[in-house]
């Protein structure tokens, strides 16, 4: 139960970031979505098999985590949530796929190990990449970039409103939780048998904050889009951060860096 | 000033459950007056102010602000001149910073940054709370978010200020600071509350509640005192006006 009240309280944590000022703090959020969708377009489209091309997309996120002064310790924790779900989709992989592609005398390795890798890294690099626009951005600015991209106004507030009740139903599940546990201090978890009742509750629960968060939101004049105060304008700066990563994604993707640079380094040695 | 009055007139809830929640209410608040609103639990304070502000629509009658009737289509302009303080101020405060929060009414308006910067900075200081403006209000006390919660209101610039249980979970001193703000404000106040120490210090006139029906509306002094009324109402005569605990001397009504 501590657990779940101390991430109650870390769940702000990436809002908190986003209200930092650094230089890719300032980027206009347009930009900073743009780069990120490339990213992730450009991530997923290697080869199931690709590990060496993937590596120089390392890059991206360890540059903007260091620029934007993010502590890499609490995203690292947020990515390792994710991990599970990838190990769910490559689990089968290497049971599967028994195609050698690498072999000595000692060791062998096929390409469901490969494509199992590669997967993880994937899967490692998208969320990274997602976690650190949320933390240099912020939801409210990342929903007002959506919208100058015409996305409609309906799913961009899907998304916003989902986003703020975490912390509304975190607050609720919170509450519950303690109120059991001071009723039953014996019990580990909760008793199969309260299982229902006590997501039901929940549920309704829920319901009735949101409505409420809703009302105070509606009552002060919101009408569905979220205003984040000045409208930024987008710079040379910006228009050069969206060309320059995108110029180094194509650059990743048409060339295999790591073999290039490889060969360089071996051509000079010999 | 008839542009200011607020109207209530044989106002009917039924919440969709079949409970009546209001039963024929009817009255009519003046520009700048204070209006206590008392009742006991599920009396239909609560519901009254969600019918004023246009958050429910009355099964029956009507209620008008300024004369424009509360309906779908007027609900931006009551929303403006009708400010609304909600009994929890976590369900008000949702932004990142103060700041963010109190602005959040103005800009939904589209003023200009300037505009909404003035008008920001104008309520955090009214209500005493201009060194938190970059906090987060969630990591606020109950004191602070419920003047935090007050200035995003304020900022909004309204004739008319609805609260419900303003003074809920808070400490003796936070209460008193919290009944001197509300004094220092011209605006005309409607409040929804069991602190009956409260209703005597801020509003002038009462209106008592029972079972979704008005069954006292007059100076608070006067409603407040009848012992018979406010028994009969699930209420208690407010502990400032009864006799002393210690010596049994009697309290003078103010």
């Amino acid at each position: 139960m501590a657990g779940i009240i101390q991430s109650l309280y870390e769940i702000r944590f990436l809002d908190e970031l986003a209200e930092k000022r650094t230089v890719i703090h300032n980027i206009h959020p347009l930009a900073k979505l743009l780069t990120t969708m490339i990213y992730l377009v450009v991530v997923v489209s290697f080869d199931k098999y690709e590990i060496s091309g993937l590596l120089p997309l390392v890059f991206y996120p360890i540059v903007v985590i260091a620029l934007a002064e993010i502590p890499l310790l609490p995203i690292l924790k947020r990515m390792l949530l994710v991990v599970p779900f990838a190990l769910g989709i490559g689990a089968f992989n290497p049971i599967f796929d028994h195609r050698i592609v690498f072999a000595t005398d000692w060791f062998v390795l096929t390409g469901g190990w490969v494509s199992f890798f590669s997967i993880i890294i994937k899967s490692i690099l998208t969320v990274l990449a997602a976690l650190t626009v949320i933390a240099t951005t912020g939801m409210g600015r990342i929903s007002s970039a959506l919208r100058l991209l015409r996305v409609p106004r309906v799913f961009v507030l899907q998304l916003l409103l989902t986003y703020r009740y975490i912390s509304v139903l975190m607050a609720e599940v919170a509450r519950v939780l303690r109120a059991y546990h001071m009723r039953a201090p014996l019990h580990k978890g909760v008793r199969p048998g309260a299982w229902g009742s006590l997501a039901g509750n929940l549920l309704i629960r829920t319901f009735e904050r949101a409505q409420n968060v809703y009302q105070a939101m509606v009552l002060r004049g919101f009408t569905g889009e979220y205003k984040t105060g000045s409208a930024q304008r987008i710079t040379m700066t910006d228009i050069l951060y969206l060309i320059g990563w995108t110029f180094f994604f194509a650059a990743s993707r048409l060339f295999d860096i790591p073999a290039l640079m490889g060969s360089l380094v071996t051509g000079v040695v010999k | 000033m008839s542009h200011h009055i607020t109207e209530v007139k044989d106002l009917h809830y039924i919440y969709p459950d079949g409970q009546k929640a209001l039963n024929g209410v009817s009255f009519r608040i003046f520009h700048g007056e204070s209006v206590g609103i008392v009742g006991a639990n599920g009396a239909g304070k609560s519901t009254l102010l969600m019918l004023l502000v246009g958050v429910l629509f009355p099964s029956k009658g009507e209620v008008l602000v300024g004369e424009m009737p509360v309906v779908k289509k007027t609900l931006p302009l009551i929303r403006q001149r009708v400010g609304m303080v909600f009994q929890d101020p976590d369900d008000q405060l949702f932004m990142n910073t103060v700041y963010d929060d109190v602005a959040f009414g103005p800009r939904n308006y589209n003023l200009g940054e300037q505009e909404v910067e003035k008008r920001v900075i104008q309520s955090i200081e009214k209500v005493g709370i201009a060194h938190l403006k970059d906090r987060a209000p969630y990591k606020l006390s109950g004191g602070e978010k419920r003047a935090a919660a007050i200035a995003t209101i304020l900022s909004m610039i309204p004739d008319i200020l609805a609260m419900d249980e303003p003074s809920s979970g808070l400490d003796p001193k936070s209460r008193r600071r919290l009944i001197n703000l509300l004094k220092s404000f011209s605006h005309t106040k409607i409040i929804a509350s069991h602190d009956l120490d409260m209703v005597i210090g801020l509003c002038e006139r009462t209106i008592v509640l029972k079972e979704g029906k008005v069954v006292s509306d007059g100076p608070t002094a006067e409603v407040l005192t009848n012992v018979e009324l406010m028994e009969n109402c699930g209420l208690e005569v407010p502990l400032g006006l009864q006799h002393c605990p210690v010596c049994g001397a009697a309290k003078k009504v103010p």
